[in-house]
């Protein structure tokens, strides 16, 4: 059956002389891997738009007993010309595709993920000066969206309020610094504060939103620790070191 | 249990790891060499064991070498500084076909964040001792994604140098058809188009 979607890209691997293996986060179908015949040829418009990040419109062959679908047509549904020139942008959107592809399922849609991704990476094209703050957003949604939602109000432990959280590796929730003596990542108050107004937060306005940036980069380390408990296929994720490395 | 005898299906097993190669191709290679001049297939076993004995990296720019420098390293007569930046050594030979003449640098792959490879992955600290002596730095890796983020990455890491840092142009190939040309590279040749006239 010939299926017509939106999709973003999220792995690309070359696949003899001339192909590419594509995997895909599709707006119907969830993650879908397909097969791009002849798209490394120079004549073949489709291997440069088939980059990670990329948002697509695709037209594939899908048969659910297969688990390589052919794609047939590819067209890029937004450019992506202002983050291939950002260092920061482009780390930071493939930090995000690595995220989500250990988020979603193969034939498994999931629409609110892939409007909140779509939405960030569109974002993080068409905006200046709060990128990590796109980044801190979309992890945040994801976790809400995903039903692990950090409970930044109170102490997992005594209940009561957090002024300052410490992510215990135990349990994977944040407690006080009473009852969490552990020397593992620490929020103050700004970053408790900031992921709490996030919460309630339009991507539209994020430019609104201040703080120090040290808080914004803590607040991502403490959000990705608590992904990284709570969603298996998100174990151990190369990004964040990599952007480490990087100096971003 | 392999129909062939066991010198033959070693040799088809070997075949079968060289990319692009399957069980198919590699058995009607293996039979082939079974029939070829036996001085042939003895020469070709021979060069393969040289590859491995001799075959090293270059200590300057990690090209292929066959002692501690490679070849163009060695030679007096190139542009010593003009360093080309590549991925891979197999880079260096489709910018010799071009006649440039400086040196080059390997640095052994590209930043993927989504792969796990970081700056320490890569050769970039001998680069940088490299660039201090250099008057231009030619950033030519692929124009992909990830050959895009270490691009940048090394324009960032190269900023307190003193030396002209450049890149490959973005955009139409020569001989192309605007018929077959992606929308990204349109995009980016009408961005970074050139004068042509003194107007």
């Amino acid at each position: 059956m010939l299926t017509s979607t939106d999709a973003i890209a999220l792995k690309v691997t070359p696949y003899s002389e001339s192909s590419l293996i594509v995997q895909l986060f599709t707006r119907d179908l969830g993650k879908v891997t397909v097969i791009a015949k002849g798209a490394r040829r120079q004549k073949n418009p489709a291997g440069a738009i088939l980059e990670p990040m990329s948002l697509l419109t695709v037209d594939f062959y899908h048969k659910t007993s297969r688990d390589i679908q052919t794609l047939k047509d590819v067209s890029l549904a937004s450019g992506a010309l202002k983050i291939r020139r950002d260092l920061k942008k482009l780390s930071l959107g493939l930090a995000i595709t690595e995220v989500i592809a250990g988020v979603i399922a193969e034939d498994d849609p999931a629409p609110i993920l892939f409007r909140l991704t779509w939405k960030v990476l569109q974002s993080l094209e068409t905006t200046e000066g709060f990128d990590h703050l796109l980044f801190l957003f979309f992890l945040l949604q994801l976790a809400i969206h995903t039903g692990f939602k950090p409970n930044l109000e109170t102490c997992s432990s005594c209940g009561k309020v957090l002024k300052t959280a410490v992510f215990s590796n135990n349990s994977g929730e944040l407690e006080c610094p009473s009852c969490n003596r552990e020397t593992g990542l620490v929020l103050g108050g700004h970053g408790l504060a900031m992921l709490r107004k996030l919460t309630v937060t339009h991507i539209e306005n994020l430019g609104e939103l201040t703080g120090p940036r040290e808080e914004t980069e803590n607040a991502v380390s403490f959000l990705t620790a608590f992904l990284e408990f709570h969603i298996e296929g998100l174990h151990k994720l190369k990004a964040p070191e990599i952007l480490r490395q990087i100096g971003i | 249990m392999t129909p062939y005898p066991p010198s033959l299906e070693r040799v088809i097993q070997s075949l079968v790891k060289l990319p692009g190669i399957g069980q198919k191709t590699a058995r009607r290679l293996g039979f082939f060499l079974l029939t070829a001049e036996k001085e042939d297939v003895i020469e070709m076993a021979k060069s393969l064991e040289d590859l491995t004995k001799y075959i090293q990296f270059c200590e300057n720019c990690h090209s292929i070498a066959e002692g501690s420098l490679c070849e163009i390293c060695k030679d007096p007569h190139r542009d010593q500084g003009t360093i080309c930046v590549v991925e891979e050594p197999a880079d260096i030979f489709i910018f010799e076909r071009t006649g440039f003449r400086g040196l080059y640098h390997v640095i052994g792959g590209v930043l993927s964040p989504l792969d796990g490879v970081g700056p320490d992955d890569l050769n970039l600290q001998d680069l940088l001792k490299r660039a201090s002596t250099a008057k231009e730095i030619i950033l030519a890796i692929n124009a992909s994604i990830e050959g895009e983020t270490t691009t940048l990455f090394l324009t960032k890491l190269l900023a307190d140098q003193d030396v002209t840092v450049t890149r490959l142009a973005r955009g139409l190939p020569v001989g192309g058809n605007l018929e077959y040309v992606d929308d990204l590279t349109i995009s980016r040749s009408l961005s970074e188009r050139v004068k042509v006239n003194n107007g």
